[in-house]
């Protein structure tokens, strides 16, 4: 049998093993480690999924029906004026245009300071939150990228499920192992796609966006 | 008529200084480490000489942004706004979570989650900061501003960044 993660599409070939990281041939995925991760994302295990029984139905999701009216101005509240702001900046910067990007950057802080805060909050409730949309939001919007053939949409839809894949796995492994999850090892977030990977050292590449290591950032206390 | 400018990437620049040598107005002779662009004319011999590939040319105009689905648009909007509420848990979880682990976590996840609903919005409408929607939404802005709204600095964002479509 063969495995595929989730994440970056490594695959676990129960056949070959993997020698060089001392699992011999042969060994099957009910004998790899629980805390075994993927070698080249670092997910979880339970991130890879057999390759053979390959789910074929896609989860059904009710649409609104019909196209958004032309002149249906979508009300955007503080959270997305937010994050367009700081998108625009991100793009100002990405034109060597730091003068315009500070603009954007204040206009962004009015926003951000208005955005509803939260309390109580949990990494459970992100947890179920983030499956939800894997079942609801995600493959909503991949079907309207998909019906109109956006390629655009369709990378960033790809992406970002990907990256909510590895959070939900990096909470799932937080729920078993509690604090120490991060007990002598570092996290980082890939500074373009939001990819998170905990280890001492960020992989050479981004698995989801494939940018060099430069990109991934450590988070720090 | 200039149609191009040269940008320089001072991440990839080690200062072999031919840009200096070549340019034929004093383009690349500035202390900000960028190109002066109101000096430059565009001919991107600049680019062509530097040895370590640090100068490239950027058209004036950038082309317009893709035309974008109003159900796309819709449904990443709707999907965006779910990151972001995220990202306030985690601002929470951050500063308030049980233990040191949940903060970093928490700490980690905020970015992630921004990122995401960034990149999420970039492909939906807002990719370029020259677009026309980029514009609109300036001036809606401004038309519902408050006594706090930032309002110089989207009054002079407006002036800077020359729409594209």
């Amino acid at each position: 049998m063969r495995y595929q993660c989730s994440i970056c599409g490594f695959i676990y070939d129960e056949a070959k093993g993997l020698p060089d990281d001392g699992i011999p041939a042969g060994t099957t995925w009910d004998k790899l480690p629980d805390d075994w991760h993927c070698p080249v994302c670092g997910a979880p295990k339970p991130a890879l999924e057999p390759m053979e029984e390959k789910k074929v139905e896609k989860p059904v999701v009710k649409h609104s029906g019909g196209k958004m009216k032309e002149d249906g101005l979508r009300k955007l509240g503080d959270a997305e004026l937010s994050a367009i702001c700081t998108n625009l900046e991100r793009g100002c910067r990405k034109q060597y245009r730091d003068k315009e990007a500070d603009l954007f950057q204040k206009i962004g802080a009015y926003y951000t300071d208005r955005m509803e805060r939260a309390e109580n909050a949990s990494l459970g409730t992100i947890s179920s939150l983030l499956k939800e949309e894997a079942k609801g939001t995600a493959p909503a919007a991949s079907d309207a990228a998909n019906a109109v053939a956006d390629r655009g949409a369709k990378r960033v839809l790809l992406w970002s499920s990907k990256v909510a894949a590895m959070l939900t796995a990096i909470l799932g492994e937080y729920e078993q192992k509690g604090e120490n999850l991060l007990a002598g090892t570092k996290i980082w977030v890939c500074d373009v796609c939001g990819f998170v990977y905990i280890g001492n050292q960020p992989p050479t590449i981004c698995p989801v966006c494939k940018v060099p290591a430069m990109k991934i950032l450590e988070v720090t206390k | 008529m200039r149609t191009q400018h040269a940008v320089r990437n001072i991440r990839l620049c080690t200062k072999d200084c031919l840009c200096l040598f070549v340019c034929p107005t004093g383009a690349t002779d500035t202390e900000n480490g960028q190109v002066d662009w109101d000096k430059c004319i565009g001919c991107g011999v600049c680019a062509g000489s530097c040895p370590s590939g640090a100068l490239s040319m950027v058209p004036d105009k950038l082309p317009p942004q893709q035309k974008k689905d109003p159900e796309v648009v819709r449904s990443i909007f709707a999907l965006a706004k779910e990151k972001l509420a995220m990202e306030m848990m985690a601002k929470d979880i951050a500063v308030n979570g049980k233990n040191d682990t949940e903060k970093l976590l928490g700490k980690a996840f905020i970015r992630s989650f921004r990122l995401q609903a960034e990149d999420l919005i970039r492909e939906a409408g807002y990719m370029l900061p020259q677009s026309r929607n980029a514009h609109e939404l300036l001036s809606e802005m401004l038309a519902h501003a408050d006594g706090d709204f930032p309002k110089a600095e989207a009054e002079e964002l407006l002036r800077m960044l020359e729409t594209n479509d």
